[in-house]
């Protein structure tokens, strides 16, 4: 046996491709390209096979619109329920907060916490990490929805929740380009979005990886 | 006549492909016909939409093989053309020839 035989594909490159293709086109896809790799490399080299291996994935992953193709009205329907709670879900943070701190004002004086720390740096950042918990769970529930086009589901999401914060922010954008020192704003508003993006593919991810091992615990009892 | 009577330029080749290679048609095998005679990079992800979008017409038709090792222990996913297919190849063929009667393609690339 030599050496050759034993390499294997790059994981990244494996699990970037499990996250994209179907359920259907999983088994075999991944054996065929484990088969072509394998002959690769022993003919041409590992890092050359390693390479046809990328190239593969990459262009396979470009053709994951055949996930949002097989079930388009399951995957809008998800973005859409989608995009209903985020518009319902993301005030709340902020209510619950400040609902939290008039409730306990007078605890947080009495623990010698200064006022302005509170408004200025707590809440802020309380009501930030609340929001991106909301995207990180509303992407959940969007990923559970498209079953098996969970990625497509939550990034379609992302980019919609993006371009309606950048229409909605137009004014924002504006303030800026006239007066500079409110960079700052659009800087906070900016991160946060890029957080809440980030959390709903994030949250996508992990549902795929768990329904993909929980298919292969099931396809190996 | 509805534009699903035609196949499409690339389901066209995978059709032919699947038809030249007969009972050894796999990913593997289609996607390397195609590269061998076509002359161009083709991914196996392409091949798949495309295999996957002509069985949900009912042109082709897909099986599971046994896994084998050289595979990581994953099965094979076999195709072959239905008699739809086969009618949809000769209606492809059918319209591409009328098209081009009387053309002097040959002559002017010559």
């Amino acid at each position: 046996m030599t050496q050759v035989s034993v390499v294997q594909p790059p994981h990244i490159a494996v699990w970037l491709l499990d996250l994209f293709i179907t359920e259907k086109q999983r088994e075999s896809i991944h054996g065929d390209l484990f088969e072509e790799f394998s002959g690769l490399a022993s003919k041409s080299g590992v890092v050359s096979a390693r390479r046809w291996y990328w190239r593969q994935s990459l262009k396979t992953i470009a053709h994951a619109d055949t996930g949002f193709r097989a079930a388009p009205l399951r995957i809008a329907g998800a973005v859409l329920l989608g995009l209903l709670l985020l518009w319902v879900g993301f005030p709340l943070p902020g209510r619950a907060i400040l609902a939290i701190v008039v409730r306990y004002r007078y605890r947080f004086q009495g623990a010698g916490v200064p006022a302005r720390f509170i408004g200025v740096v707590c809440v802020p950042l309380a009501i930030q990490i609340g929001t991106v918990i909301v995207a990180m769970s509303v992407g959940c529930v969007v990923a559970v929805a498209a079953k098996g086009a969970e990625m497509i589901a939550t990034m379609m999401l992302s980019l919609a929740l993006s371009a309606l914060a950048v229409l909605a922010h137009l004014d924002l954008m504006w303030v800026m380009l006239h007066l500079p020192y409110y960079f700052f704003l659009l800087q906070h508003e900016v991160v946060f979005l890029a957080f809440s993006s980030i959390a709903i593919v994030i949250a996508g991810v992990i549902i795929r990886m768990s329904r993909s091992s929980a298919a292969y615990r099931f396809s190996g009892a | 006549m509805s534009s699903r009577d035609f196949l499409g330029e690339f389901e066209h080749i995978v059709v032919l492909a699947v038809l030249r290679l007969g009972d050894r048609a796999y990913g593997v095998t289609v996607r390397q016909e195609i590269e061998f005679r076509t002359k161009r990079e083709v991914s196996i992800g392409a091949v798949y939409a495309t295999l996957d979008r002509l069985e949900a017409k009912g042109y082709v038709k897909s099986s599971l093989g046994d896994p084998t090792p050289e595979r990581g222990g994953r099965s094979k996913r076999f195709f072959h053309v239905a008699a739809e297919g086969v009618a949809a190849v000769n209606r492809t063929h059918r319209v591409l020839q009328s098209m081009t009667e009387g053309l002097k393609l040959v002559e002017r690339n010559s």
